[in-house]
């Protein structure tokens, strides 16, 4: 049965065990060997599945610019699917990064939610992305499809420096870079190295999921192809005619 | 004790997020691998 879910090409399952094995080693470092936070506590420990879900979001929507301008450029519709990926596995980060940032803050600022410049731009750049997936479902004609979401694409990666920078930029409750930093990191050894191995981890799981909705953008094309061929096939005038040749 | 409360809820929530997703992924590429012919109509 799950030999059957899975169903996996060879450079999946690798990609798949190296993010499985990475994630566990990076669970057990950040649950049983970094130690406690000084002033948090072991709620810090957080920090190890929030900042890697907010920087593989960060890094997925950078991927979805990087292939909508192909779109835009060269009209490919592989790079539409790649876009496609990108935009909905990082959708589903940030929303599990504002989840477990709402969990975090909670013990620690006494609320869920704030309208502090970091959180308030990560809630835009979600809705933006969001806005990409619905402009998808408006349009019939794959090439057009393409075309558009990769334009709003364009548009809504705008905000990405605009939320890694809005901590710089305005005054936030939100903690600074702590990694990214000219000066170095400001975090401890054990701390650092469980934050990076958890960041791999979950980078490779990105991949790894984007690679499968790529897949699934795939079947759901040739699918379609199929319906409109059957389609065309009931039209004596048009039988012949590739889907690709109609859509011109 | 209520520090470690959230802890596990972050780690198994964000398990069963992604989880999900997989799942969910599988599920539909499983259902159109299944169904080549796709001989449903608009």
């Amino acid at each position: 049965m799950t030999r059957r879910l899975l169903r996996l090409y060879p450079g999946d399952r690798a990609l798949l065990v190296a993010a499985a094995t990475l994630l566990a080693a990076g669970w057990a470092m950040g649950l049983l060997w970094a130690p406690p936070d000084r002033a948090q506590g072991d709620l810090q420990r957080l920090m190890y599945v929030h900042v890697p879900a907010a920087w593989t979001a960060l890094a997925l929507f950078t991927t979805a610019f990087a292939a909508s301008l192909r779109v835009l450029w060269k009209r490919s519709l592989n790079a539409d699917h790649l876009a496609l990926a990108s935009v909905e596995v990082g959708l589903m980060f940030t929303a599990l990064t504002v989840a477990l940032g709402a969990l975090w803050g909670r013990p620690v600022w006494g609320v869920w939610w704030t309208w502090d410049p970091r959180l308030t731009s990560t809630a835009v750049l979600f809705v933006l992305f969001c806005g990409v997936l619905a402009v998808r479902r408006t349009f019939e004609d794959p090439q057009r499809r393409a075309m558009v979401s990769a334009a709003v694409s364009v548009v809504a990666f705008a905000m990405v420096p605009i939320v890694h920078w809005s901590v710089v930029w305005w005054r936030s409750l939100h903690q600074g870079p702590s990694v990214l930093r000219l000066d170095g990191p400001a975090i401890g050894g054990s701390m650092l190295a469980t934050l990076l191995v958890n960041a791999a981890a979950v980078t490779l799981l990105g991949g790894w999921l984007v690679m499968r909705r790529v897949r699934l953008a795939r079947l759901e094309m040739r699918a379609e192809n199929r319906r409109l061929r059957a389609r065309l096939a009931e039209v004596p005038q048009l039988a012949g005619i590739s889907p690709r040749e109609l859509r011109g | 004790m209520a520090d470690w409360a959230y802890v596990a809820v972050g780690f198994a929530g964000s398990g069963a997020v992604v989880g999900g997703y997989a799942l969910a992924l599988a599920l539909r590429i499983r259902r159109l691998r299944a169904r080549p012919g796709d001989r449903r109509r608009p």
